[in-house]
């Protein structure tokens, strides 16, 4: 029986695959942002990697130039571009550690899929987001601010800003693949906007470029691509329930009050009225007033936010609402199921006929 | 085992049944399967009557049985030599269905058959030391599962969606008898629980009813989490405990999946010892029993992996549910009747 332990312990020696492919750090390029822009024959894709040194070889001038360089590889798909980029540098590609996936705008919104497919078997973990980015993912991924590059980090903080602020909805790789593979919706990926500025001065130009999130992509499962505004993404935020807090510009101008609302509380239930299914929303939140200009009352503010989230919504439910079968269907099973059974396979036309109504309540912090 | 101390306590047998159940929950595919409430009350309808199918056998050994298959007389042989096979397919299942997740998880790292080959020469040297060795070693198996279960719940990224519970209606009651069907065919703890019991002292009722409120625990809180919060994600990756930790994250393991396969690659080790170690029983006393037994369980394991075995075969279904009345009711009960007659006979 010894034997057979050394023969055991020695075969499981050689085949452990984890430790066949692993590999020192210098012999591993540590992939922390990914962009990808469509090229004459495939995709350009950019890395962004950890990088001990500067690319110029030169002393680093800050802690950002210092960590991070961007590399480009081209290919026909993802897993040719990941190859070139291993042959250019020698070294084993590692997205384990990437933090975000930018997707070019020229890149057509079919081929989402194909990317999802190939990071689902790639060692990427799932809950990284993708995002779009307006102009080419080279510029957003590789962008240097006046601080230096921004690392994969601080985009992802850009996203997870937004999406705390209820301006961008949920995009995670396996929550991406979920909605257009297995339910057959529409999600909304948020888009990256680089915004320059320039700035002259006595004979300078200094150009500050600032990164946000001004707007989101609907895809369909079948490659269609419509962009919608923050304001309708907001708005999708609340009628799917994900939003926790707004943050609201009410009025214009110097009349404009700024108000923040939290702990939101969002209920969704729904009735069959006229025959058709109806969705109520209760929204009930704090609010708490960071400017109030003079000459407008508190309760000014609040029914001015309550007439805000009610306008949102109703943006939202103009532009997509009903891309949300699973969950319209959901909403019928769970509280109309009698409804549900009757309707049997013709349920699936009623979808688009739903109607929803929205009460919102805010109370002070 | 008559006149020899108890190998195992009823604490080490409740835990070699809970990880075998376990390993059966972690190989389980999710093509088509639907969660909630009917699946939710199917898990508790089976238990129930894994409760009183379980009966023979826990009255057998809670009234002095020694050995289920020594009490069966003449027949002792041919039903030691029917559990051993019983245990030689449920094992090649077992192993068939963990490297058709390897090979469809980690396709370009791994060869199914070598994993197949490996786990059998593993599950030999696990047997070859004997149920003690084995109840040990599953014991920190099963609370290594244990804490990574609780951890990765605890810290994972999925969302909860109360839409998911909704109440029951007509076509449920079909979904949840089925499910309970089903889920009772999996119950070969129970012809498990005949063969380890002569292993045991006293406990035999403790170990299997304890057996059943934990199962029902795990299994049940799996089903909720796949419910409430897994729900989107499980059809995309297709094995509940896999989704579990690859959409987890904290501070201190940014990346689960490796510890998480680490262990489901021990337990399947340790489980396919076990089993090893019973189809291996009738040549107990020969050095070479677990090996032998080792290289049949592995080459039905190889056959089904290139067959293309399914989680819920039809055939399967039947077989093991079979296996169940016969080798988990029948023979316990028979058993129980030919040592009350003897003992009346000699009074």
């Amino acid at each position: 029986m010894k034997k057979l332990a050394i023969l055991a312990a020695a075969i499981m020696l050689l085949s452990l695959v984890g430790c066949g492919s692993a590999g020192e750090v210098q012999r591993r390029i540590v992939v922390h942002a990914i962009g990808i822009d469509a090229a004459p024959e495939g995709y350009s894709v950019s890395y962004q990697i950890f990088s001990g040194k500067a690319p110029d070889g030169v002393a680093p001038v800050d802690a950002d130039e210092s960590t991070v360089v961007t590399l480009t590889a081209q290919g026909k798909n993802l897993r040719e571009t990941e190859e070139s980029l291993r042959l250019q540098t020698g070294k084993e590609v590692f997205l384990g550690d990437a933090e975000l996936v930018v997707i070019g705008e020229s890149v057509p919104a079919g081929d989402i899929l194909e990317f999802l497919n190939y990071f689902r078997d790639s060692d990427i973990y799932l809950g990284v987001s993708v995002v779009w980015c307006e102009g080419s993912a080279a510029e957003t991924v590789g962008v240097k601010l006046r601080q230096g590059g921004a690392t994969a980090i601080l985009l992802r903080g850009v996203i997870d800003e937004a999406r705390e602020v209820s301006k961008a909805l949920s995009s995670r790789i396996i929550e991406l693949t979920n909605a257009l593979e297995q339910d057959g919706e529409t999600p909304a990926i948020p888009i990256l906007t680089l915004d320059k500025r320039d700035s002259h001065g006595d004979g300078y130009t200094l150009t500050d470029t600032t990164i946000g999130v001004f707007g989101s992509a609907l895809v369909s499962p079948g490659g269609e691509r419509q962009d919608i505004s923050v304001r309708a993404a907001t708005g999708l935020s609340l009628l799917r329930a994900e939003a926790k807090k707004l943050t609201l510009s009410l009025g214009e101008g110097e009349k404009a009050a700024s108000a923040e609302i939290d702990r939101l509380k969002i209920t969704r239930g729904l009735e069959i009225v006229g025959g058709l299914p109806e969705v109520r929303l209760h929204i009930s939140g704090r609010y708490k007033i960071n400017y109030l200009p003079a000459g407008i009352k508190e309760e000014e503010v609040r029914l001015a936010a309550q007439r805000e989230i009610l306008s949102l919504c109703s943006e939202a439910a103009d532009t997509l609402f009903f891309g949300d079968t699973a969950e319209i269907t959901k909403l019928v099973m769970k509280y109309e199921p009698a409804y549900f059974t009757a309707r049997g396979e013709s349920f699936s036309e009623i979808i688009p006929k739903t109607a929803f109504s929205v009460d919102v309540r805010l109370r002070k912090y | 085992m008559s006149g020899k101390r108890p190998e195992i306590s009823p604490y080490q047998l409740m835990i070699l049944l809970l990880t075998a159940r376990i390993m059966h929950t972690m190989i389980f595919r999710f093509d088509g399967f639907s969660s909630g409430l009917p699946i939710m009350l199917g898990l508790i309808i089976t238990t129930a009557v894994e409760g009183v199918l379980c009966l023979p056998a826990v009255l057998y050994y809670s009234r002095g049985g020694r050995s289920v298959t020594d009490d069966l007389g003449r027949f002792s042989k041919p039903a030691k030599l029917l559990y051993s096979a019983y245990f030689c397919v449920i094992a090649g299942g077992t192993a068939a269905l963990f490297a058709q997740f390897l090979q469809k998880e980690f396709s370009d790292s791994v060869s199914p058959e070598a994993a197949i080959i490996l786990l059998g020469l593993v599950a030999a040297f696990c047997a070859s030391h004997g149920i003690e060795a084995l109840a040990r070693a599953s014991s920190v198996i099963f609370w290594l599962f244990a804490v990574m279960f609780v951890w990765m719940a605890a810290v994972n990224e999925g969302r909860f969606d109360f839409l998911n519970i909704r109440p029951l209606i007509g076509d449920d009651v079909k979904t949840m008898l089925s499910y309970a069907l089903e889920s009772l065919s999996s119950a070969w703890w129970i012809p498990m629980l005949c063969v380890l019991g002569e292993h045991l002292g006293r406990g035999a009722a403790g170990a299997a009813y304890g057996f059943l409120a934990l199962k029902l625990l795990i299994i049940e809180t799996l089903l909720v989490l796949i419910t409430l919060v897994l729900w989107k994600y499980i059809g995309v990756l297709g094995y509940p405990i896999y989704a579990l930790g690859a959409y987890a994250k904290s501070g201190f393991i940014q990346r689960f999946d490796a510890i998480n396969m680490l262990v489901w690659a021990i337990n399947c080790a340790a489980v396919f010892g076990v089993y090893v170690f019973i189809s291996s029983k009738p040549m107990e006393g020969k050095k070479s029993a677990p090996l032998l037994a080792a290289a049949v369980s592995t080459a039905i394991a190889l056959y089904e992996l290139h067959r293309g075995l399914r989680y819920n075969e039809p055939w399967l279904l039947w077989f093991k549910g079979a296996g169940i009345a016969v080798l988990g009711i029948a023979f316990p009960l028979a058993a129980m009747i030919r040592k009350n007659s003897r003992k009346a006979e000699e009074k």
